[in-house]
């Protein structure tokens, strides 16, 4: 899939330490633009610090050490001239729990774009209502966008806390099991969701359920102990992994 | 329930219910005793004191006790309104000095510091609490006064004198209590605010502070009740005159210096308005508390609902 740039996200040989504990093992990993690429593996195989890591949120914890590079369009991430935050807004991240910050609903999606700037009213509301359409949440609380977010049931607080990454623009986004403490409906809106997104964002999905990998992925990439055992289309790896931990992990028979 | 508490029950049922219901009842019975007689100091207070200070009060008219300028007990001339300016110049002058420093503090221990630094500076910061108030007295008396007055002028005892040791004894309530408010909004708040771009800063003023907002205005509650409520350090730097001050340099005397200062030889009358004195400290602080309380959550409900 490799169209002559350079790759949207890259990992070279990358490893990190959270003190003696070793999350990532030497990573090297590419995601093409507009890639959707699903990464699985069981609980503690890293793949949450490698979101984290590209979207430097782990910068804030103390006793952590980082081997390696990670490159945004060629350009290095954690380089002396990039600044941490214009790195969170352009790589956007979704967590596991849906994070409403405590406001209203409005001004969650708001946030960003308040942060970056706009203060223009009718801007605002252009914003936050293309935001919330985009993540399919808008014709459920239109009435009532002035409601505390922390009303909102959980699928739709996951689902407000992708429109409110949307509203910053960002051009990939990162997404840590967004659908673990979600019912199975709200799950499939999500990955609904995900498939629209693609079009227009380069997407990195993280997840411990191979079927979601499988349903999903255009691409996905299995991590075993802060390892990348295989990486490769999503049909192949499901019909015929070359490591053998991909397949017992597929199978079910860990994870 | 254990399997072998069970037979027991079973076994004897009278003596095993009775048994666990005596002691139990009577732990309740023993708590609600405690918990009830708090209350009843509390009321004890009250009533004794209303009953020493109405008299006066009464025989004064409350319009001229708390309106008149004039206090002079020889003559059997009771106004405490220089008072009431003085506790309400000194508390605010105390807020405007020590909330924001305290605010700062609490940031740069909860949010910036490594946590190492925190957790040095922190308990330092509480041992500030144990020193008595006669030592912070002490220190403005010859330190902060005869600064003021060589390089500001007037008598050095004055508000700001007793602002600043007021302003700096509430340091350690303020700073503890937003502290641990910080401290507790969840991580994830960070995190969600981080992760669109938001500077450390942004997130603060725009998450963390919003989050944290009731219990910071808690700890500047218990600060103001600290500053208001404080007698020993502030009579040593106030100046103690019965007048409404007309500067932050002038002389002041609060509420509580009043009843402190003339209580060991007051009688009569005098000794009566003096409990005058505490009737309205009483009303004024339980008016702040409960006027505090309704703005916290008044505002808690606000800012969840603000306009689009």
């Amino acid at each position: 899939m490799t169209n002559g740039g350079p790759p949207k996200l890259a990992a070279n040989g990358l490893s990190y330490h959270y003190g003696d504990l070793q999350a990532l093992r030497n990573v090297t990993l590419e995601v093409q633009p507009n890639d959707l690429l699903t990464i699985m593996g069981p609980t503690g195989s890293g793949k949450t610090t490698l979101l984290r890591a590209f979207n430097r949120l782990n910068d804030m914890l103390t006793g952590t050490r980082m081997t390696g590079r990670l490159d945004m369009d060629g350009l290095d991430l954690y380089g002396p001239e990039t600044d941490p935050a214009e790195v969170r807004r352009r790589i956007g991240m979704v967590f596991a729990l849906p994070i409403p910050l405590p406001m209203s609903i409005y001004d969650n999606v708001a946030y960003g774009p308040r942060l970056h700037g706009v203060t223009r009213k009718a801007e605002l509301d252009e914003v936050v209502e293309k935001g919330l359409r985009d993540a399919i949440l808008w014709d459920e609380v239109k009435d009532r966008l002035v409601d505390s977010a922390l009303r909102l049931s959980g699928g739709q607080q996951q689902r407000l806390s992708i429109a409110r990454v949307l509203a910053v623009e960002p051009e990939v986004i990162l997404l840590d099991e967004p659908t673990s403490g979600l019912d199975p409906i709200s799950t499939l809106r999500i990955e609904e969701l995900l498939k629209q997104l693609r079009e227009r964002y380069t997407i990195v999905l993280v997840t411990h359920n191979p079927q979601q990998a499988a349903r999903v992925g255009e691409r996905v990439a299995f991590f075993y102990l802060g390892e990348l055992v295989e990486t490769g289309p999503s049909q192949r790896v499901f019909t015929r992994p070359l490591d053998r931990r991909t397949e017992d992990y597929i199978s079910g028979r860990f994870g | 329930m254990s399997e072998e508490g069970r037979v027991t029950r079973e076994g004897h049922p009278k003596r095993g219910r009775r048994r666990a219901g005596l002691s139990e009842r009577g732990v309740e019975r023993v708590l609600t005793v405690v918990a009830l007689s708090a209350i009843g100091v509390l009321g004890l207070i009250t009533v004794f004191i209303f009953i020493g200070g109405l008299p006066a009060i009464a025989k004064t008219g409350l319009w001229a006790f708390v309106s008149g300028h004039k206090w002079a007990p020889g003559r059997g001339v009771f106004g405490i309104f220089p008072m009431i300016m003085g506790s309400l110049w000194v508390t605010i002058g105390a807020l405007a000095i020590g909330v924001p420093l305290s605010l700062a503090c609490a940031i740069f221990l909860a949010e910036v510091a490594p946590p190492k630094t925190a957790r040095v500076i922190k308990p330092a910061i509480e041992l500030l609490a144990g020193i008595p108030s006669v030592i912070y007295g002490f220190m403005g008396l010859v330190i902060l006064v005869p600064l003021i007055r060589t390089h500001l002028g007037g008598p050095g005892f004055s508000v700001l004198a007793s602002s600043v040791v007021l302003g700096i004894m509430i340091l350690p309530t303020v700073i503890s209590i937003s502290y641990d408010a910080m401290k507790a909004v969840p991580e994830a708040y960070r995190d969600g605010s981080l992760a669109l771009g938001a500077t450390k800063w942004q997130t603060i003023v725009m998450v963390l502070l919003p989050a944290a907002r009731s219990g910071i205005l808690a700890a500047i509650i218990l600060g103001m009740g600290r500053a208001i409520g404080e007698t020993m350090a502030v009579i040593m730097v106030a100046g103690n005159a019965t007048m409404v001050p007309g500067s932050l340099l002038d002389p002041v005397r609060t509420l509580t210096s009043n009843i402190a200062l003339e209580m060991g030889y007051a009688a009569g009358t005098h000794r009566a308005a003096l409990f005058g004195t505490g009737v309205i400290l009483f009303v004024i602080i339980m008016l702040l508390s409960i006027l505090a309380s309704f703005t916290t959550t008044a505002r808690g409900k606000a800012k969840v609902n603000p306009k689009p």
